[in-house]
């Protein structure tokens, strides 16, 4: 009797193990996928860094202008709310001309409703979840969602309503308003010349001018601007943000239009991997998914506190606006596929771009000495079947060697690997480092002796 | 006593089983067709309507079943979404649309494959009433999506499934826009247990004026999916059976 009971306790755990095992094969998978373009603008770097700072005790806003959002689907801290609107009453409580625009506005039919009677938008939500995903590490940003007209007077209204907004805020000390510091808007018009829409060009100046900088998309066609037009793309405005495609091997996506003049950096949009519309997580792509990894870095420089940049941003926030954009351009990636093809030919870069605002306010201390000497982040995925992805951490440029040891600390393979100051991303390959079904510890150690710390890693 | 109740018990359990086993087996044909139709059904997307679709002259229609995995993406495709058209029984997709339109020819390799997912719809022809005799028909898709936003979307055609082994699908692909480019990917199942396997594979570019054509003996059933920006219809699928 208890032989039988014994043997049904060991069938019961080993079905518990299996399901175990499928969980964390699919959550390791999503979590490889979700990593993937993040990695690439160097965000992990760019968190440690914020980690070691203050929160800006004001909460610095995102506007997204694009389709509806499934809000249900986020955390609901995420998004910001008209404080000074009461909701549902059929009042304009503050008298800013929109009637109820609690969670923001839908000009597309000119009404409150920013959800699409909650099913949301097939382009709104991952728009939204990709800028969310980056600001989610961030000290408090929060998003404000604006459903996007198709006519240009309406296009031109939804900036409107940022400015004013913006505006609002900045005359009353923050007493009315919104702190929006960045305008998502993953959309635009194709062979259209700016020449022919002064109204809508001065609309990036008058937001700049509040301290708000306008992130777009370029076309998803291999085309010139320069050649064919595009709005807002040739609007030659200081707070304008235009951005390209590239893939995570900094490839320009083929289906990505350029323009020495027109086109400022890359993002690494493609194949981003965010959650959908169905409440999914899938693939979402096009320069629609590159600009908002350039907003929502945005966010993230906004969200630390450095006095200085408090004052600037409370007194000169058209000043703090263009810094925060040559931080954002002069930080990027020089890459070979954006020679001569955009204007600053890089990618975006998260950490540089905010080790650049730390130097300009002389606190580059912050950033310098946050790396340990050696450290074994996580490794993913884990449990593993054909290859291991380990994020190390180093304070300085040095060779190191990866060492495999089965749990006694015998060594039983060791690869040799340059890594740089910050946080590396090391591939291995199971079967070409000959790991057989097993439990194996993972630690790296320097030529001068330092040791990191150490991680189990299960192989099946 | 207990081991008396315990082997009653497994008798019972037993002959359930066995007659549960012979009950099954009796009704195994149907049950299998039901579960293709299930099956067919699924991989249209979690949420299904059918939209009736007439041609100009009103005398022919047919019926599809649309799905898709988001329902934003499902409430924007309605029949003004489509055209029926009617073609002679002989006359190509190309000499179709020469006849129509005529346009020039601008096109550039595709070195770009994607997995994207967001807004896929699926569809099916589930029933056709089209009166002209030695005609075929095709569907057109005007795409509902905004011009202006900067992503990809999806749409794929399925055809009938039907396990016969002389059941043969084609796939006519025709390429009829000279400035936007259109891509599009076609697999097939053999037999209703095979899994899909890759005619043409995604993304095949389709350049302006061109046509593909592909042809399986047996086919259970056959897909083509399409890849394209707002409303852009640059790729246009026949499917005969």
């Amino acid at each position: 009797m208890k032989l039988k009971n014994r043997k049904r306790e060991i069938n019961k755990q080993a079905i518990i193990f299996r399901l175990f095992l499928l969980y964390s094969m699919f959550f390791n998978h999503s979590s490889v996928l979700l990593a993937q373009n993040l990695e690439k603008i160097d965000y992990y770097e760019a968190i440690k860094v914020l980690e070691k700072t203050e929160k800006n005790p004001e909460i610095p806003v995102i506007a997204v202008i694009d389709g509806a959002v499934k809000r249900k689907i986020f955390r609901k801290e995420v998004f910001w709310k008209n404080k000074y609107e009461i909701q549902n009453n059929g009042i304009d409580d503050d008298g800013n001309g929109y009637v109820d625009d609690y969670m923001g506005w839908n000009f597309s039919n000119n009404s409150k409703d920013v959800t699409n009677k909650g099913v949301g938008d097939w382009h709104g939500t991952p728009v939204c979840s990709i800028v969310e995903k980056i600001i989610s590490k961030s000290k408090g940003v929060q998003l404000m969602n604006l459903v996007k007209g198709e006519s240009i007077h309406q296009i031109i209204e939804s900036l409107a309503y940022v400015f004013m907004m913006r505006k609002a805020y900045n005359e009353t000390k923050g007493e009315k308003g919104a702190f929006v510091v960045a305008v998502n808007c993953s959309w635009g018009k194709n062979r259209l010349w700016a020449s022919d829409y002064p109204e809508w060009c001065e609309i990036y100046n008058k937001l700049g001018k509040e301290g708000v900088l306008v992130i777009s998309s370029v076309p998803n066609d291999d085309l010139d601007i320069e050649k064919v037009g595009d709005m807002p793309s040739t609007c030659n405005s200081e707070y304008l943000i235009t951005v390209t495609n590239t893939n995570t091997k900094d490839k320009k996506i083929e289906e990505a239009a350029y323009g020495k003049y027109s086109v400022d950096i890359s993002a690494p949009g493609d194949k981003s991997y965010t959650l959908l519309n169905t409440g999914k997580y899938g693939f979402f792509g096009g320069t629609s998914a590159a600009a908002p990894h350039v907003t929502g870095t945005i966010g993230l420089m906004y969200s630390i506190f450095l006095e200085d940049f408090y004052l600037n941003i409370k007194h000169k926030p058209e000043e703090v606006a263009s810094l925060i954009k040559k931080c954002i351009v002069e930080g990027s990636n020089k890459i070979e596929s954006l020679n001569g093809i955009t204007a600053f030919e890089g990618r975006l870069n998260a950490f540089n771009s905010i080790k650049l605002l730390f130097d300009y306010y002389n606190k580059s201390s912050i950033y310098e000495n946050i790396f340990q000497q050696l450290k074994i982040v996580s490794i993913y995925p884990n449990p593993a079947i054909n290859n291991v992805t380990v994020l190390l951490e180093s304070n300085e440029d040095k060779e190191v060697f990866l060492d495999v040891t089965d749990l006694n600390g015998r060594i039983l393979n060791s690869f040799p690997y340059f890594v740089k100051a910050g946080i590396n991303t090391i591939e291995i390959f199971i079967k070409k480092g000959k790991m057989k079904k097993g439990v194996y510890i993972l630690k790296t150690r320097s030529l001068s002796g330092v040791v990191s710390n150490d991680k189990k890693i299960i192989v099946r | 006593m207990k081991n008396i109740k315990t082997k009653l018990l497994t008798i019972v359990s037993v002959i359930g089983l066995v007659t549960t086993a012979l009950l099954f087996n009796s009704c195994s044909d149907e049950a299998t067709i039901e579960s293709d139709e299930n099956r067919i059904v699924q991989e249209l997307g979690e949420f299904k309507k059918e939209i009736e679709i007439f041609d100009k002259s009103k005398e022919n229609s047919v019926v599809l079943l649309i799905g898709s995995n988001d329902i934003s993406v499902l409430n924007m495709w309605s029949a003004k979404n489509f055209d029926l058209n009617i073609i002679d029984e002989n006359q190509s997709l190309e000499d179709f649309f020469k006849s129509v339109n005529k346009g020039n020819n601008r096109n550039a390799t595709n070195e770009d494959s994607s997995e994207e997912v967001a807004a896929e719809i699926g569809y099916t022809i589930i029933r056709k009433n089209i009166n002209a005799s030695g005609k075929r028909y095709f569907l057109q898709e005007n795409p509902p999506y905004n011009e202006d936003v900067r992503g990809w979307s999806y749409s794929t055609l399925y055809s009938d499934a039907d396990a016969s082994s002389t059941h043969t699908v084609t796939a006519n692909i025709y390429g009829r826009n000279a400035w936007k480019r259109g891509y599009f990917g076609v697999q097939y199942k053999k037999y209703s247990y095979s899994g899909y396997s890759t005619i043409a594979s995604e993304w095949t570019r389709i350049k302006n004026n061109e046509s593909k054509s592909y042809t399986r003996t047996p086919c259970y059933k056959m897909k083509v999916r399409r890849k394209y920006k707002g409303t852009n219809n640059s790729v246009v699928i026949e499917i005969e059976e």
